[in-house]
């Protein structure tokens, strides 16, 4: 369907609902980041972090289920950091806790 | 992360500066909203478990957290987890809209969605059916269960309609056992598991991001 100028120009006057529900008012949105974000730049095989103590058995961790691949990180450090990016087989992903 | 929104924290984009619900994937506000991003599971789990599913595994080890970061695991983790934690804060409170007032606030729980069902697993709920139940998910099942050594809530699909207990272990109607988060053949090959769209949270947070949700009955 082809738009006109007077559409758009009706359109354009009247309140703006967001098509995602989104309620603008309660939200609280800062330009900076609150929490310093985690950038995966080296791995390590875990069965070497827990050989060298750095992790125990009991060590809760997140695991990322991806197509490119898994990668386990330790759960108290996503809990800190929210976020957690970097990128593998040449596709970018992005953890978020 | 750069913002609050449904006591949740919000997801915001550098390149457009639009805010993305870090859950669904979806972009709520901004430039690109309505967008989709591809979203996958983030599994709850130990590292013996993890390397017992996935002997190869890669860790990524942080070591750039702060003092004040490190301070905030110390003091935060044993205060959220306790019986008197007060949260969500004041300020998470007021991104707040209509709660959903089917189960408490702070109601731990597996929340397990696909893109035509979402679905709350009370904790609660669950350890009163000793861990572990078989439910239908869209044309599929999946098991929900709570690991008995790591005590943490997962969901797989699995073909099996019923199972049986023996000690740690969950013998399915398929033929295969299900032991330690791993699933075998009943000669005891290790066989490839599928998860959900899935996580550990409260009530709050699942029924804000999926208004609606089912909550599981066993009846």
């Amino acid at each position: 369907m082809i738009e006109t100028n007077n559409e758009t120009s009706r359109r354009n006057n009247q309140p703006q609902e967001s098509t995602t529900g989104f309620d603008l008012t309660r939200a609280i949105l800062r330009d900076k980041d609150l929490f310093a974000p985690f950038h995966v730049t080296s791995t390590y095989p875990l069965r070497e972090a827990r050989a060298g103590g750095a992790v125990r058995n009991s060590t809760p961790v997140l695991v990322m289920n991806h197509q490119a691949g898994i990668l386990a990180f330790l759960t108290q450090q996503i809990v800190s950091h929210h976020l957690a990016w970097g990128e593998m087989e040449g596709r970018q992903w992005m953890v978020i806790f | 992360m750069r913002g609050l929104y449904n006591g949740l924290l919000l997801l915001a984009d550098h390149e457009t500066g639009s805010y993305w619900d870090h859950i669904t994937g979806t972009c709520l506000h901004g430039p690109l909203e309505g967008h989709q991003l591809d979203i996958f599971p983030l599994l709850h789990m130990n590292a013996a478990e993890a390397l017992s599913q996935w002997p190869d595994v890669h860790v990524a080890i942080s070591t750039s957290l702060s003092l004040m970061q490190r301070m905030r695991i110390f003091f935060t983790g044993p205060l959220f987890r306790s019986k008197w934690a007060v949260f969500p804060p004041v300020v998470f409170k007021k991104t707040m809209g209509k709660e959903d007032t089917r189960l408490k606030r702070m109601e731990m729980g597996l929340g397990v969605w696909t893109d035509n069902t979402h679905r709350f697993y009370p904790l609660k709920k669950l350890r009163t059916m000793g861990g572990a139940l078989i439910n239908g998910l869209d044309d599929q099942r999946v098991l929900v269960y709570i690991d008995p050594v790591s005590h943490i809530p997962a969901a797989i699909y699995t073909r099996a309609a019923q199972f049986s207990r023996h000690d740690d272990e969950l013998r399915l109607d398929s033929g295969e056992i299900f032991r330690g988060g791993r699933l075998y053949t009943a000669q005891g090959v290790a066989q490839p598991v599928a998860f959900p769209m899935q996580m550990l949270t409260r009530w709050y947070g699942f029924s804000a991001t999926f208004k609606g949700c089912e909550i599981y009955q066993d009846n």
